[in-house]
């Protein structure tokens, strides 16, 4: 099926009452995700599970979607506004668009943030269509060993792409593998770590996992720091409309960023942060001499551009999922239980076997996006209001939502317990500045990664060679050696050659909600 | 840390005992209070609506079978 009859077939599908309702919602409850600091689209997908889980499969997918992507255009209202980034990725939006706030053009910033997710978006919606069935229709060759050799090199970059020290990503890593240990071993039935609890013979579920490391830890570092952030600046629809000017310098930004952001989005760990501060950096470097004197007045290509590789980075996110079964990144990693908990498997066969919802996805994706556009550009607005909720009302609504969100999922008091360990969990590893979404993906990985390994070494009699005995082991090992060998390398000669200049403000290493400069 | 640690020990022990609506209520009610809310009408009207609303979302909309403690007596 080539690209066009699979957004026919898709539209066909997506074009249903019930599934447009979904994606609105999804949309809706995604903006507002975005624009709330606190819970963030990891633990907003997880608290939804329970209630989506009782929708059609593809209902479902594409409110849980339209709650991950409509989370990216609200972040960064509140980074524009009222310079408070409520999602990493937002940082460098508020680097540039709080300045055009100051100076009276927060509106066009808006605007130009809006246009540009809706560029990014797009891009990255047609880039899983045309990448998505030729890498599939390659996976189909893929065996146990193979899967393993991908995870592994997922798990082994993760040090280097999320700029952390290995010990801290083996650290997220490590907890999330334990935590995926706890109940029925996968392959024989046999409780583990269970302590003889009927309970925990079914293991720990991810929604308490999820919501406690992102949503009860935001609440109690929330109460703890007593967060506030000035009152938002009021957007009138007028200044919403940017100069002709601004629109020739944020258009091209935007494509720029999409396709950067696509690229970032298919690697593992937080691409969305890596793929708005790449296109930030390189915006930034494409400014005039006149521009560059007047920086930190903010410039509106500073804001598309990285709003479109963020959005961008979205669609990339979704092909070693919806293609490998492989989520590469926390958001992922909750969505992938969400296609599970509706019996569907996302990889190699799964374009073949449930192409209404793969292509369904991707035209409610599209439809959702324009909503998007419609909701954040004219009606900003109203999702100003929400920055101005007292903070207690926020924090109040927000536990009571975590908690019965987490009861939902088994209706056991065993999940309510388990969100508020692992919101202690969740706030100590914040405060140590490990990258959380580390521990989500290990807990989804771990019992993927075990099978896969145990089933290609039963295959190869024990021979743990079998996992680099083929082609994509083969390719991981180079891929391995070049990352750690070839480029050190190659960055000592470069560095040798190139005195490095660091700014006040380059980013030193990316957590999973802040950058720390140094 | 220790004062939410109480809290949230305390929803855990009231939970099977009272019920989710109930105890959902002064949870709410608690953590407005530790994020420096002082104003009492509001923290009131707030914790009975989200506990009231929470309950009517999953209970009667969801058919998520909520504890309610001695009240399902």
């Amino acid at each position: 099926m080539n690209l066009w009859n699979g957004f026919a077939e898709g539209f066909s599908s997506a074009l249903t009452p019930e599934t447009m309702i979904a994606a609105l919602v999804g949309v809706i409850l995604g903006t507002m995700v975005g624009v709330l600091p606190g819970l963030g689209p990891v633990a907003a997908i997880a608290i939804l599970l329970p209630i989506t889980s009782q929708f059609s499969p593809l209902v479902s997918i594409v409110l849980l979607a339209g709650v991950y992507y409509g989370s990216q255009y609200g972040d960064s209202m509140a980074a524009i506004l009222v310079n408070v980034p409520s999602e990493a990725p937002a940082i460098v939006i508020a680097r540039d668009g709080y300045p055009l706030t100051k100076r009276g053009r927060g509106g066009a910033a808006l605007a130009t943030a809006g246009v540009g997710s809706f560029i990014g978006a797009v891009v990255g919606i047609i880039g899983i269509g045309l990448v998505a069935v030729p890498l599939s229709q390659v996976a189909i060759y893929f065996r146990p060993a193979d899967y393993v050799a991908i995870a592994l090199l997922g798990l082994l970059l993760l040090p280097m792409v999320t700029g952390q020290t290995a010990g801290k990503a083996l650290l997220g890593v490590g907890i999330g593998l334990a935590v995926s240990t706890f109940g029925e071993d996968p392959l024989n039935g046999i409780p583990r770590f269970t302590g003889g609890s009927v309970l925990l013979d079914q293991g720990i579920e991810l929604v308490p996992v999820a919501v406690g490391m992102f949503g009860m830890a935001e609440l109690i570092s929330q109460i703890i720091e007593r967060r506030g952030w000035a009152t938002p600046a009021r957007v009138r629809f007028n200044e919403l409309l940017p100069t002709k000017q601004e629109w020739k310098r944020a258009l091209p930004a935007g494509a720029r960023g999409s396709v950067l952001g696509f690229l970032i989005g298919g690697l593992p760990g937080p691409s969305l942060v890596m793929a708005s501060f790449a296109s930030h950096a390189l915006e930034r470097r494409l400014l005039n001499k006149e521009e560059r004197e007047h920086i930190e007045d903010g410039h509106v290509q500073c804001v598309a551009g990285p709003k479109a590789a963020d959005d961008g980075a979205v669609g990339g996110n979704l092909v070693p999922l919806l293609t490998l079964g492989i989520p590469f990144t926390g958001v992922t990693a909750v969505l992938l239980a969400g296609l599970t908990m509706q019996n569907l498997q996302p990889g190699p066969l799964f374009i073949s076997t449930s192409p209404d919802i793969f292509w369904g996805l991707l035209a409610s994706m599209l439809i959702g996006n324009v909503m998007l556009l419609i909701l954040n550009v004219p009606f900003v607005g109203i999702w100003v209001h929400l920055l101005r909720v007292p903070a207690g009302v926020r924090t109040g609504v927000l536990a009571a939502f975590i908690v019965l969100g987490s009861y939902a999922v088994r209706t056991t008091i065993l999940d309510v317990v388990m969100v508020f360990v692992f919101g202690f969990l969740g706030y100590a590893l914040r405060r140590m500045r490990v990258d959380r979404s580390l521990v989500v993906l290990g807990v989804v990985l771990g019992p993927f990664l075990e099978t896969a390994l145990r089933q290609s070494l039963k295959l190869s009699g024990g021979n743990p060679l079998t996992l680099v005995d083929r082609p994509v082991g083969i390719g991981v090992v180079v891929v391995l050696l070049a990352v750690f060998v070839g480029l050190p390398i190659f960055r000592r000669h470069w560095n040798r050659r190139h005195p490095v200049v660091t700014t006040a403000t380059s980013p030193t290493w990316v957590s999973d909600d802040r950058v720390l400069t140094k | 840390l220790l004062i939410f640690l109480g809290v949230a020990a305390a929803f855990l022990a009231t939970l099977e005992f009272v019920g989710f609506l109930i105890s959902s209520a002064w949870f709410v009610a608690a953590m407005m209070l530790l994020a420096g809310d002082r104003k009492a009408t509001r923290i009131v009207l707030t914790s009975v609506i989200v506990a009231a609303a929470s309950d009517y979302l999953f209970v009667e909309l969801l058919g998520v079978p909520l504890p309610y403690g001695l009240w399902s007596l």
